[in-house]
């Protein structure tokens, strides 16, 4: 038979045939087809949206806490002084403080009646260097301090009597989140009536420290040296009120140099990054018994040239005390691999003018570049930590990424000898069915940071990837390593 | 607001009374009944070309079933100035299969010259054998020559149109057509000698 007449006879056979099939079942297949892809991109939506969610909420419980605590170690300092030719002044004293078993605020106005505070003799030795509310009221009035002295052991006489009067406020709530300490605190101070409970104690030892004559004798205390030595004690455990003036309020260099030093200060940070990176990768065959995968792996890996990638994205970033700091976010990457194909040309005459009559023959091949490319949305969570030294920060993160490959592009050997192509067509995924992967990272590097809240990043960084390839023809397990360098600016909200 | 076909329901639950018109309405809007109907008007008609171009039977009926997910998402590109609504759905069900044979490997293919020269005895085989029977001879082909011989002899395409479908040479779109009609002619005699045996038996 010709051909044109075996084309004839099949295209015969197969005009308007039409074969059978159940259409109700199969529309019923499609409905629940459907139905099982649509949660696939909700769960990941959702995850997305849960994990951003998540960071947003609790920052902003940790900035309210914050700012309740903040409330609450108010050191508010009002002085209601008749500065008589007498020096007399009165000097109330409040706690912030909460009584414990009632949960009812307790304002303790003790009242300080004295024209003079006599400083003991018996001043640390160590202590005769330290000269910080000289240096705060230097500084620009600005904002509240908000470090703690730490006292001193001196022992402090009063020559007056000290009035003690303690008034239940129901209203202020301020203070309800002392912690315990600062109730036990409050507890002593109440009870104490001769002034040396801790909150006086801090302020004494302020006074001390600031009006300590070079010869270590006792000196007259003046109001502002009063106000300074206030502004320096720890809130929490007592405040004191001086009325009729308005709160004073200082942010000296200081106390900056020290919450950096000490990481005191939460911070919410958000960032975008940039990272492009060397990929190493593997390919392990799930069948050993699988000989046509055996020699895929074989085929790709000879031809295998140069796997790159990149990756950028944004984050949210919290960083708490001592430098800890949890981030999450969403980033776009894509990976392109290439491969140098040499494709045998076969025996030919040499280029140029040949010799027809004495012809020379070379073996020919031609190096084919292919290129595929694979594009991936990830969800990284890190935790890490920063380590302080002024403008400079060091810092290492490491955690877990979700990876979903939404878009596939390019084409795969097969192993015949000619070295065809199969083409991969956009987003199908035909081969690469595994689209969702997991991946572990980590980085470390510095940071520099150009003003208060501006900040660059720049160091290393390397990511695990794992998926798999679970199409009928190429049962394989692939792992990608990236070790990039990755450059990252943040913007801290304090 | 654009309101879908009427729809007649029967006791039983399906839908009938659509027209070819109304199916078309339906399916650009989105009506589920709409695309039941046209499930069941084309199913087994492009089910006979996926099972051309499938090696495997079960693979088919999944490369169906992905052909009507496109035809129902993109439905609001079809065009009916442009060609009637049959040859369109047969397009992207070719496409759909195609797509789907480009993760299938290709194997080399040891071909005996020797059926190249044998009679025409197979004429009459090729006579005897039913559609059902052709359309498995077909889907036994290996991947690309199977492709090429069902684009260019059952559904028309020329192998410049071929070449470009599934990025290969005209030439080379040839070629795989002989060697295909070769491999069907050795297949076809095979098929002979075992209906002979059997009758023999």
């Amino acid at each position: 038979m010709s051909d044109h007449k075996l084309e004839d006879k099949f295209r015969e056979k197969m005009d308007g045939y039409v074969s059978p099939i159940d259409a109700d079942a199969l529309w019923n297949d499609m409905q629940e087809k459907e139905t099982k892809r649509f949660p696939f991109w909700w769960f990941f939506l959702g995850f997305a949206l849960l994990a951003v969610g998540s960071l947003i909420v609790y920052t902003q419980s940790n900035n309210d806490k914050e700012t309740k605590m903040n409330d609450a170690n108010k050191m508010s300092v009002i002085e209601n002084i008749n500065l008589n030719n007498n020096q007399k002044s009165q000097y109330l004293i409040q706690t912030n403080g909460i009584d414990n078993s009632n949960d009812k605020n307790v304002l303790v106005e003790k009242s300080i009646t004295k024209n003079k505070i006599n400083i003991s003799k018996e001043i640390d030795s160590r202590n005769k260097s330290n000269n910080i509310a000289n240096d705060a009221r230097n500084n620009t009035v600005t904002n509240k301090p908000k470090s703690v002295i730490k006292t001193t052991k001196s022992k402090i006489e009063h020559s007056n009597t000290i009035l003690s009067t303690i008034k239940l406020d129901k209203n202020n709530k301020s203070s309800s989140n002392l912690d315990a300490k600062s109730k036990t605190d409050l507890n002593r101070s109440e009870i104490t009536k001769d002034g040396i409970n801790l909150g006086k104690e801090n302020l004494n030892n302020e006074i001390l420290k600031n009006n300590k004559n070079e010869d270590g004798k006792e000196d007259i205390v003046s109001t502002d040296a009063l106000l300074d030595a206030a502004t320096n004690i720890e809130s929490s455990q007592i405040n004191l009120l001086v009325l009729g003036i308005e709160e004073p309020t200082y942010e000296p260099e200081w106390v900056e140099k020290l919450n950096a030093k000490n990481n005191i200060t939460p911070k919410t940070q958000l960032g975008v990054y940039y990272s492009y990176e060397y990929a190493d990768r593997t390919l392990e065959h799930k069948d050993s018994i699988d000989i046509s995968t055996l020699d895929y792996i074989e085929v790709r890996n000879a031809s295998e040239s140069f796997v790159e990638s990149f990756r950028a994205g944004v984050f949210l970033r919290k960083t708490f005390k001592k430098g800890f700091r949890l981030s999450s976010g969403i980033e776009y990457s894509k990976l392109t691999e290439r491969f140098d194909a040499a494709i045998d040309l076969g025996v030919n005459l040499i280029e140029g003018e040949p010799d027809f009559i004495e012809p020379t023959f070379v073996q020919q091949t031609n190096i084919k570049k292919i290129f595929n490319r694979y594009e991936t949305i990830n969800i990284p969570i890190t935790l890490g930590k920063a380590f302080n030294s002024n403008k400079w920060r060091f810092y290492i993160d490491a955690g877990l990424g979700i990876n979903l490959n939404f878009k596939t592009k390019g084409q795969i050997f097969s192993t015949d000898e000619e070295v065809e192509v199969l083409r991969l067509a956009n987003g199908d995924g035909v081969i690469f069915k595994s689209k969702l992967a997991i991946s572990y990272l980590a980085s470390a590097g510095v940071s520099y940071y150009l003003n208060r809240d501006l900040s660059i990043e720049l160091g290393p960084h390397w990511q695990s990837t794992f998926s798999s390839m679970n199409s009928d023809n190429y049962r394989l397990d692939t792992k990608h390593q990236y070790y990039g360098i990755k450059l990252g600016i943040i913007k801290t909200f304090r | 607001m654009i309101l879908g076909p009427r729809i007649i329901k029967t006791n039983k639950g399906k839908y009938k009374g659509l027209d070819l018109n109304q199916i078309i309405l339906g399916c650009q809007n989105k009506r589920p009944e709409a695309q039941k109907a046209l499930v069941q008007k084309y199913s087994g008609l492009l089910f006979t070309i996926c099972r051309r171009y499938c090696y495997r039977q079960m693979d088919a009926r999944d490369v169906l079933q992905d052909a009507f997910m496109i035809i129902f998402k993109n439905f609001d590109k079809y065009d009916a100035s442009k060609g009637v609504l049959d040859a369109w759905i047969k397009r992207v069900t070719i496409n759909v299969a195609l797509q789907h044979n480009k993760s299938q490997k290709i194997y080399p293919i040891e071909i005996d010259e020797e059926v190249i020269a044998q009679s025409s005895r197979e004429e009459n085989t090729l006579d005897s054998l039913s559609a059902e029977e052709i359309i498995s001879l077909v889907a036994k082909l290996p991947t690309q020559y199977r492709i090429v011989f069902n684009l260019y002899v059952i559904d028309g395409y020329s192998h410049q149109e071929i070449g470009e479908k599934i990025g290969i040479n005209a030439s080379t779109s040839r070629s795989n057509l002989s060697r295909a009609k070769t491999i069907l002619k050795e297949n076809i005699l095979e098929n002979e000698k075992r209906e002979k045996c059997r009758t023999t038996n």
